[in-house]
């Protein structure tokens, strides 16, 4: 079942009280497969419980469309029976490389925005889809080294899921992140987007550094900052599904139903849907 | 090109020392830096948290060089980040490591945190059919218990500046299906023998027995019997035994 409105990122530290509330502001979870592929214990039980309750959609943390090595059929074979297990209408993963020469940085590790970096995403999201039988998308991450050309980053994004046939899970606080980061317009880089192509929005908070660096942790409230682009994200993408990301420092559910009631007004005014 | 890249940022993330000729190449010390602390600082978070105990022992500095020396000689392989302690643990005890072993209580604590990391989310995710138990069927243990032998009383929390006292000591390490918690579970030295002979799939419990018996001498008798069904009902209560092992290719005879 596709996502509709609001999701919410099926974390551990929240998991049972999520189950035990199914709160109307929650339509569908996200998951990392990699927390469930090959693992026994408490974390596939609380899956199986979830996938009673809502639509679910996978975001993979470790494909990273950049790696020069192909993926092995270790890894994606387990990942193919996994997102069959949980229906998700689409996969995603990260336009960033998270290792090399067989090392796991458990980072997203940017890549030169060149020519090379879109041929390789290009030809691994090919081959990954190949095997997972199911549309892929990519999600802009974060970075923080100025000289990759950030000026080129939203079209590098485009270029590479159009010459793949590939959605784009557009990260609404990354791209907030960059643009302060670097010295870009946020808008113009959201204009840069077919809104075809987008599957899904992500929103998350981030930390200010005392240097003025903004770093993206997915350990903070949203910032206003963020909301407004959001809002304007959803006038030009129209109402695709929205999923707050909350991975540390994770506060109570209710502080992070307020966020998504707050996302939920937002979405309303600049879609005119109501998402919960 | 994008390979001498990715093998540079690679290099600067995990290297003991950063070299100049990586972060000239790629421009922006600061920032690169700033990757490599981020890469460093997650992955001793979560060695941190399967080894409170045995980094505590090592004491700070050799806990660091054990750490450094890991990410720069052999950095995590698996994209599973619960694996990373493993294979942290695998390297420290490994032939190739480079600095002096842990020994003794440190060692053996190690090795039980990391029977405990390890069991949380060991395979399978449901536990195989049992039957019900006969003595003249073999047993079916939770699949994802681990059996230790060690010389110290290493699950015994102790005082920061006390040592772990030095006796001869039986675990099992396992995890319950229906609650999922670990459990370290001390053993006598006939219930370990007992069991250690009850993971063969091919043998009954009276077979396990006389085994056992073979190894460590005791009597069988009628307060042995007693003793035997009791443990037995135990370990069915507490989830280690799940019950008779139904037949399987193995164990058909």
């Amino acid at each position: 079942m596709k996502p509709q409105g609001l999701g919410i990122g099926f974390r551990h530290g929240i998991a049972e009280e999520l189950l035990t509330r199914q709160p109307r502001q929650v339509q569908w979870v996200e998951v990392h497969p990699e927390n469930y592929m090959l693992r026994g214990g408490r974390y596939p039980a609380l899956l199986q419980r979830c996938l009673e309750t809502w639509p679910v959609v996978t975001h993979g943390l470790t494909m990273g469309f950049g790696n020069m090595e192909p993926h092995s059929t270790e890894y994606l074979h387990p990942l193919r029976d996994l997102l069959k297990d949980v229906q998700t209408p689409w996969h995603t993963d990260h336009l960033c490389f998270p290792g090399a020469g067989g090392a796991h940085s458990h980072d997203l590790l940017p890549l030169p925005l060149t020519e090379e970096s879109k041929h390789i995403a290009v030809q691994r999201i090919r081959e990954c889809r190949d095997v997972l039988g199911l549309q892929l998308g990519v999600e802009n991450v974060s970075y923080y080294i100025p000289e990759l050309d950030p000026l080129r980053e939203a079209s590098f994004l485009v270029e590479v899921a159009q010459e793949a046939d590939a959605g784009i899970l557009l990260d609404v606080n990354n791209v907030y992140v960059n643009s302060i980061n670097h010295g870009f317009d946020a808008r113009d880089y959201i204009d840069q987007i077919p809104a075809s192509r987008v599957l899904q929005l992500h929103v998350a908070g981030h930390l200010v550094r005392s240097d003025s660096v903004i770093i993206d942790t997915h350990g903070e409230p949203v910032r206003s900052e963020v909301y407004e682009l959001l809002e304007y994200t959803l006038r030009h993408v129209g109402p695709k599904p929205v999923l707050l990301e909350r991975d540390n420092n994770i506060p109570p559910l209710d502080v992070l139903l307020e966020e998504l009631d707050q996302i939920a007004e937002i979405y309303k005014r600049a879609t005119g849907v109501d998402a919960c | 090109m994008l390979a001498e890249y990715q093998a540079r940022v690679m290099r600067i993330c995990f290297a003991a020392e950063v070299s100049s000729v990586d972060v000239e190449a790629l421009g922006n010390r600061e920032r690169w830096l700033l990757y490599r602390q981020m890469v460093r600082s997650r992955i001793r978070r979560v060695i941190g948290n399967a080894f409170p105990g045995f980094l505590a022992a090592l004491g700070e500095d050799r806990a660091t060089s054990y750490l450094e020396t890991w990410l720069d000689q052999a950095p995590p392989r698996s994209r599973y980040f619960r694996e990373g302690p493993s294979e942290f643990f695998d390297f420290v005890q490994g032939d190739e490591f480079p600095l002096q072993r842990p020994e003794g209580a440190t060692q053996e604590l190690g090795a039980l945190e990391h029977a405990r990391w390890s069991r949380r989310f060991a395979l399978p995710a449901l536990p195989p059919n049992a039957g019900e138990l006969s003595f003249e069927s073999p047993l079916q243990l939770n699949p994802t218990a681990l059996f230790m032998q060690a010389e110290h009383a290493i699950h015994q929390k102790v005082p920061a500046d006390r040592c772990h006292v030095k006796k001869t000591t039986f675990l099992c390490i396992y995890r319950h299906f229906d609650s999922h918690k670990v459990h370290t579970r001390e053993l006598n030295e006939v219930a370990y023998r007992l069991l250690r002979q009850w993971e063969n799939p091919d043998i009954t419990i009276t077979e396990g027995v006389q085994a056992a018996r073979a190894e460590v001498g005791f009597a069988i008798d009628a307060s042995f019997i007693e003793r035997l069904s009791s443990m037995l009902a135990a370990f069915v209560e507490d989830g280690l035994i799940l019950g008779a092992r139904l037949s399987s290719p193995q164990t058909s005879r």
